[in-house]
């Protein structure tokens, strides 16, 4: 049985209950993004980020947050590996929502707090505010929809579509293989030296002291991984010339993933006439 | 390597690229989510800021390529929409291209042996580089909406004192250590791309 989206065999049937890889998480292949071709699903995270990023309306912000949301439950991911990623991505959200609470004149009705430098908060401060995290929110959670769903393969395949020079995709292609393996290095690294007593107490300064016990030795490690991994390609007969190559993969097209392209891209071309023409969907 | 191979692109420089790359992107996608987890840490405190200086005085071009994409990456990954990430990014050609120029022009050694070197270090590898980085870095995001135009001078002084301190600490180990065994490998450039 081959993949619906890139006729790849090598993907496990659906129902066997094997997960693949994608960039954060291991997901099934019986998602329904799976049958989503790779570069509807970049295009579509790049929109959709761009729109809700775009839109300053509450109502329209929290319809589209929704939106997203149930896009995500349709992962069919468990809610407890993303939750991590989720609260960390909220955290800094809220860093930024309060510097705009803090550092903001926005005039309205009531003024709630003045501040020594000159800032303060009203009504449509907060409402500012609110604004502001929702679209980030969702933008953020478009992006890890993406990187959820799709595999670096698939990325790559996308690419070699769009005739981008074979040597940045092979590029783009291990460095995004890389990532894992030097994520579990420096897994591993920290866990040795926290063996070794280690801890990451202190001030700043000792912290960045003791993060040089984590950053050399992985430095290391990758000058011998440079050298074996040049040795691996040259043998595979690696060159840089411009040679035509075919690949295993290719990028199947169905109606679902011309519509899903057709939606994402007029929803962003509405959404920019709307908001910049006729002044709808702004901050008010 | 011999004379013949310099001034040549190999495939192992796209190998450096590669591994540099997401080496950076790694650390900086960290870096969101420690600070998220220790509340009260500086704005600014980015793992991959040492990095990417050592990357661009042993690797040249593709140091600085590393420090882009690997950062975009990051961005992406961090939940930051791709239109704003790449124009914001930007900031660490600046903090990796500006000692990259400054060592190669000034003909310094990436060892820091001499003061000549240390000073060529001081001032173009730690000072030059984060103030064109840290302000680009902090206008663009106010150019989108991130932050509000009152808070820059706040955020600015954040960043470029935690850029001056992550470069101070951790960059010159770095150097004196490693780059005699970043010049036993193929990928050292001596150039900007080889």
């Amino acid at each position: 049985m081959s993949c619906p989206s890139c006729g790849d065999r090598s993907k496990p049937p659906p129902g066997t209950g094997i997960r693949l890889r994608s960039f954060l998480f291991y997901f099934s292949p019986d998602s329904p993004y799976q049958k989503i071709n790779p570069l509807t699903k970049l295009v579509m995270m790049v929109t959709i980020s761009t729109v809700a990023f775009i839109i300053e309306n509450i109502y329209a912000n929290l319809i589209l947050l929704l939106i997203i949301c149930a896009g995500l439950a349709f992962a069919h991911i468990s809610f407890g590996s993303f939750k991590k990623v989720i609260i960390a991505i909220s955290g800094l959200l809220l860093i930024a929502a309060l510097t705009h609470a803090f550092f903001s004149q926005i005039p309205g009705d009531i003024v709630y707090f003045n501040f020594p430098w000159g800032s303060y908060i009203t009504e449509r401060t907060i409402h500012y505010v609110t604004i502001f995290y929702l679209k980030f929110l969702a933008a953020s959670l478009a992006n890890l929809i993406f990187l959820c769903t799709t595999r670096e393969t698939d990325l790559i395949v996308a690419l070699r579509f769009l005739h981008l020079p074979y040597i940045l995709c092979f590029m783009f292609a291990l460095t995004l293989r890389l990532m894992s393996i030097l994520l579990d290095d420096w897994w591993a690294l920290i866990q040795a030296q926290r063996a070794r007593g280690m801890d990451f107490k202190g001030s700043i300064i000792e912290r960045l002291k003791k993060l040089q016990q984590i950053i050399f030795p992985l430095l290391t490690s990758i000058f011998k991984k440079i050298e074996d991994t040049n040795y691996a390609i040259l043998a595979r007969g690696f060159t840089l010339s411009d040679v035509q190559r075919t690949s295993i993969r290719q990028l199947r097209w169905r109606f679902f993933d011309y519509f899903l392209l057709t939606l994402s891209i007029v929803l962003l071309v509405v959404v920019i006439i709307a908001k910049y023409y006729y002044g709808y969907l702004s901050f008010r | 390597m011999t004379e013949k191979d310099r001034g040549e692109i190999k495939p192992i420089h796209i190998v450096s690229c590669a591994f540099c790359t997401a080496v950076m992107a790694i650390l900086c996608t960290a870096a969101g989510f420690i600070m998220a987890a220790i509340p009260g840490l500086p704005l600014g405190f980015c793992p991959a800021v040492p990095i990417m200086v050592p990357f661009a005085l042993w690797f040249g071009g593709w140091g600085v390529i590393a420090a882009y994409v690997g950062c975009a990456i990051g961005g992406v990954a961090k939940g930051i929409p791709v239109a704003i990430t790449l124009p914001w990014v930007i900031n660490d050609i600046f903090m990796a291209g500006v000692p990259l120029v400054a060592f190669r022009y000034l003909k310094a050694n990436p060892e820091l042996k001499t003061k000549r070197d240390w000073l060529i270090f001081v001032v173009f590898g730690m000072t030059v580089n984060s103030f064109f980085a840290c302000t680009w870095g902090t206008i663009i995001p106010v150019y989108f909406g991130v932050w509000p135009a009152k808070a820059v001078p706040v955020i600015w002084a954040q960043y470029i004192v935690m850029s001056l301190i992550l470069i101070g600490v951790i960059t010159p180990p770095i150097l004196k250590a490693l780059t005699k065994r970043a010049k036993k490998t193929g990928a050292y450039t001596e150039g900007i791309f080889a």
